[in-house]
């Protein structure tokens, strides 16, 4: 059974002839990439950078859809269990080797036998890797396995002549600080806290890229970096615009705002674990249930989103559109609903102080909210949703701390009420289920919700085939999380980003935004409007300005001490009575 | 003689405090809630196998005593250990680029606020309670009691378009030689440079100004006066000399302040500095940066004490070595 063919990315560079080349595209962001070591990234930053330097076998097209990338096709047995890729011929590492079968039987290889865990989900059915000739790899698994295309847009492919020999604390802790990739670009500089320079890999197997250099710069805040793109000091903020800049921008002749959904969501996680320290109300589902239909989230948008976001439901973002479960029936944001809800379940305000009590009388309903410290934004969140719950008789306390404190709340012993935190996820949303699986406690699972027979569905979805039949089961898996409300997911965010249009274009803006993990399209078809020879910039002015400053302070400085002097001395200042300051 | 044993014993006397410092610094770091390793690999896909690899590997799993043991040992010999953040990077060669790039800019503020206020409170005191002391003094402080970060948002909104947003040098510029790179920095550098400048000269104006004011009132003033000096000759050879003296401290206790506390000019114009970085290895736990620029940060206040006693002593007979 043929499931694709070649030709997805010889169309898009045959679309693309006759552009001009070369030009340097300066992007701005606020956060770095961790490290260069693909087993380690923890970023989307790093992330992004790896998905340019390294090929997967494919790749996820502008439409989230698994496409060919270096696998330029593939085929799979009528059983479902053994998969045929077919690789590129002309595929180079930017050492200069060729890319071969063999690389890619490498990695697979060494991520099943290291155990490496960045990728372990990815190869725990491959039951066995050959190579047939220079370009021809077929993978056998041991069962069905219903996520093995969007596996194969996750794994990069890394050379065996770099990789090999490693074990696995070696594997661990390379820093990788030259990276040789066989992806559309290089990385030729990392000044860390700095700047990320990347260069055009002129020999890149699916068409070069069109601009010579792409520079990462680091800037400490968003103001700094927003006067930055309007002052032609970069030309593309790809994702990471506050809300509250897109109006100033919008009227910015030259600049262009870009959103799109994003593959992400922010949530209230409540602790539902059973052996955990927060309070044993929330592990009543009718509780949660009613602290979840008290939260207006359509209000949380306009309010601290300004509006560049859409209410949230179910843990599969809503950007992941072919999973997300569009026909689930939503809690209307509805206080007396929410006020029965509680007093049916014996849940009542016994001493009278406007706090309702646990049906035995022993615990309060006085819940605290950790918000993390740098989204100031949702300190406002937090006091929003304190005002509804106060009308259902519920107290909360909203606090701010970084996210290493809220880590050493949950983990292990699970001690916090409720957090607030977000969660960006894959076009596929076998990632996004598995947070809530009962064997990812201490791991992913941060509210210690447990669920057998959720359980029991995330492995049937995980080795259903059939994408049919498969969604069928994703659906209910939504269902029963939102049903059992462990996350309250407020909102889906959106990727805002924004370009400057006087001089590149062809960004792609696409769902995750304009530059992302899965979104590498903006860096390979983005090209001069005009080839043109950029004008060295002339710092000249301003460093004598520079200079100038220090001269003319330091002459002051000496005239002012001179003058001073040289005049007759002030007959006030030589009287004596002024007293003495003391010290 | 004399001077020779001063100066030892002042060397002594800052090495104990050194010590007792990377003591205090080492049970900080350690008291801090959050496991480093969880933070640096919030990803949970790392097995607990991997974490207790993780932790092997940078020393976490050996007992609190033996970390401070090796800690000890490893900053008097200047190792300072490896980041966790950025993969086993030596933390000596992250901080030393830090600690240049804070250098370049709190360097060239400090000496021009030291002249600035040098200059200007003298004519304060000079001129006292003229319009001129008014409006010296008053604009000193106005500016000293500006937020650093508003006043560095101003100005770098006024003068958007012709200075660069952040940063040391320009993104992904080729430059044809080293003078092309200087004027580069130049240009990132005239702005921050300046509002540091102008927050920092304040404090030595009214310093300066105080005590002049209260040298100018010495008796050995009025004996100068009475041998027929000029003022300008007092002032210069007799006043300024004699008011200066405090300055020495207070530059050297600021010197060792400001190379950590220019976190928020750095962080206005995104300046890799020493503060940033100890501001974002709070952040990720990252304990041996932390641990590393604190030292970096003592040792830079306790050597700029040292030389300050030192030249005290040089600088006043009346500090005697008793």
């Amino acid at each position: 059974m043929v499931l694709s063919s070649a030709g997805f990315l010889g169309v898009v560079r045959a679309a693309d002839e006759g552009v001009p080349s070369g030009g340097t595209l300066r992007i701005g962001w606020l956060q770095e990439q961790d490290t260069l070591n693909p087993f380690v990234t923890n970023t989307v930053q790093g992330r992004m950078i790896q998905k340019v330097i390294y090929d997967t076998l494919l790749m996820w097209n502008k439409e989230l859809v698994p496409t060919a990338s270096l696998a330029s096709s593939w085929t799979t047995s009528t059983d479902g269990l053994e998969w045929t890729y077919n690789l590129v011929h002309n595929a180079t590492w930017s050492d200069g080797q060729a890319l071969k079968a063999s690389d890619v039987k490498f990695t697979f290889d060494m991520i099943k036998t290291l155990d490496l865990s960045a990728f372990k989900d990815q190869v725990k059915f491959i039951s066995n890797v050959t190579t047939s000739g220079d370009y021809q790899v077929v993978v056998k698994y041991s069962g069905q396995v219903g996520t093995i295309a969007s596996d194969m847009c996750l794994v990069p492919i890394l050379p065996e002549h770099i990789w090999t020999g490693m074990n696995k604390s070696q594997a661990l802790a390379a820093t990788n600080e030259a990276p040789v990739g066989s992806g559309p670009f290089k990385l030729t500089s990392w000044v860390k806290g700095t700047s990320v320079e990347l260069t055009a890999n002129k020999d890149y197997w699916g068409g070069a890229p069109h601009v010579d250099k792409v520079v990462f710069e680091f800037y400490a805040n968003s103001e700094a970096m927003i006067n930055a793109l309007r002052n032609n000091e970069i030309d593309i903020i790809p994702k990471e615009l506050p809300p509250t800049s897109i109006s100033v921008l919008n009227q910015d002749e030259n600049v262009k705002v870009a959103t799109n959904v994003d593959l992400y969501y922010r949530e209230i996680s409540i602790n539902c674990d059973a052996t955990g320290q927060g309070n044993p109300t929330l592990r009543d589902v009718h509780v949660r249930q009613a602290l979840s239909m008290a939260v207006d989230k359509s209000v949380l948008v306009d309010l601290v989103q300004l509006g560049s976001a859409e209410p949230g439901s179910t843990i599969v973002q809503k950007a992941a559109s072919a999973w997300w479960n569009a026909n689930e029936t939503l809690w209307p944001f509805n206080i007396s609903m929410a006020n029965d809800l509680l007093n049916d379940s014996g849940y009542l305000d016994f001493d009278d102080d406007g706090i309702r009590e646990s049906p035995d009388h022993a615990t309060e309903m006085s819940y605290t909210l950790l918000v993390l410290s740098r989204w100031p934004e949702e300190m406002r969140t937090g006091q929003q949703i304190q005002t509804w719950w106060q009308q259902i008789g519920v107290k909360l306390t909203v606090q701010s701390a970084d996210a290493n404190t809220i880590n050493s709340y949950v983990y292990p012993d699970y001690k916090q009420d409720m957090f607030l935190w977000g969660y960006s996820g894959q076009p596929d949303p076998n990632f996004s289920l598995l947070i809530m699986l009962s064997n990812q406690i201490g791991d992913w699972n941060d509210c210690g919700y447990a669920n057998a027979s959720y359980d029991a569905l995330y492995d049937q979805q995980a080795t259903t085939v059939n994408v049919e039949q498969r969604k069928t089961i994703v659906n209910q898996m939504q269902d029963i999380i939102y049903k059992d409300a462990p996350y309250i997911v407020l909102y889906y965010t959106t990727a805002k980003g924004a370009y400057r249009i006087d001089k590149f274009t062809g960004f792609v803006n696409m769902p995750t935004g304009l530059l992302s993990d899965v979104n590498r399209f903006t860096l390979r078809e983005v090209h001069l409007i005009t080839a043109e020879t950029p004008a060295k910039t002339d710092y000249t002015p301003w460093a004598i300005a520079a200079v100038g400053i220090i001269v003319a302070l330091v002459a002051i400085a000496y005239a002012m001490m001179r003058r001073g002097g040289g005049k007759e001395v002030n007959p006030r200042a030589e009287q004596r009575p002024e007293p003495p300051l003391k010290k | 003689m004399e001077m020779r044993t001063y100066i030892l014993r002042r060397a002594v006397t800052a090495f104990a405090v050194f010590l007792v410092i990377l003591t205090i610094n080492f049970i900080i770091f350690h008291t801090i809630p959050g496991d480093p390793i969880r933070t640096l690999f919030q990803d949970p896909r790392i097995s607990p196998e991997d974490l207790a690899q993780l932790r092997h590997s940078f020393g976490l799993d050996k007992p609190l005593w033996e970390q401070y043991v090796i800690y000890m040992k490893n900053s008097l010999t200047g190792d300072m250990g490896r980041s966790f953040s950025y993969y086993g990077d030596p933390v000596g060669n992250i901080v030393k680029v830090r600690l240049i790039n804070t250098l370049i800019l709190v360097g060239s503020a400090s000496v021009l606020a030291l002249i600035m206020g040098v200059a200007i409170g003298t004519v304060a005191a000079w001129k006292r309670n003229t319009k001129t002391d008014f409006s010296l003094l008053g604009s000193s402080l106005f500016l000293y009691s500006m937020p650093t970060f508003w006043l560095g948002m101003l100005m770098l909104f006024a003068l958007s378009g012709s200075v660069p947003s952040g940063g040391m040098y320009t993104p992904g510029a080729d430059y044809a030689n080293v003078f092309d790179q200087f004027l580069d920095l130049m240009h990132h550098l005239v702005v921050p440079m300046t509002v540091l400048t102008l927050v920092l000269f304040g404090q030595y104006v009214m310093i300066m100004r105080s005590s002049l004011i209260d040298v100018l009132s010495e008796d050995f003033i009025v004996t100068a006066s009475a041998k027929g000096l000029t003022g300008k000759e007092i002032l210069r050879h007799h006043a300024v000399p004699n008011a200066m003296l405090p300055l020495v401290t207070i530059t050297a206790i600021n010197l060792s302040f400001v190379v950590g506390g220019a976190i928020q000019t750095e962080t206005v114009f995104s300046w890799p500095g020493v503060g940033r970085l100890m501001y974002d290895a709070l952040i990720t736990r990252d304990y041996p940066i932390l641990q590393g620029s604190f030292l970096v940060v003592t040792a830079v206040a306790l050597l700029a004490n040292l030389v300050a006693d030192v030249t005290y002593a040089f600088l006043d007979p009346r500090v005697k070595i008793r």
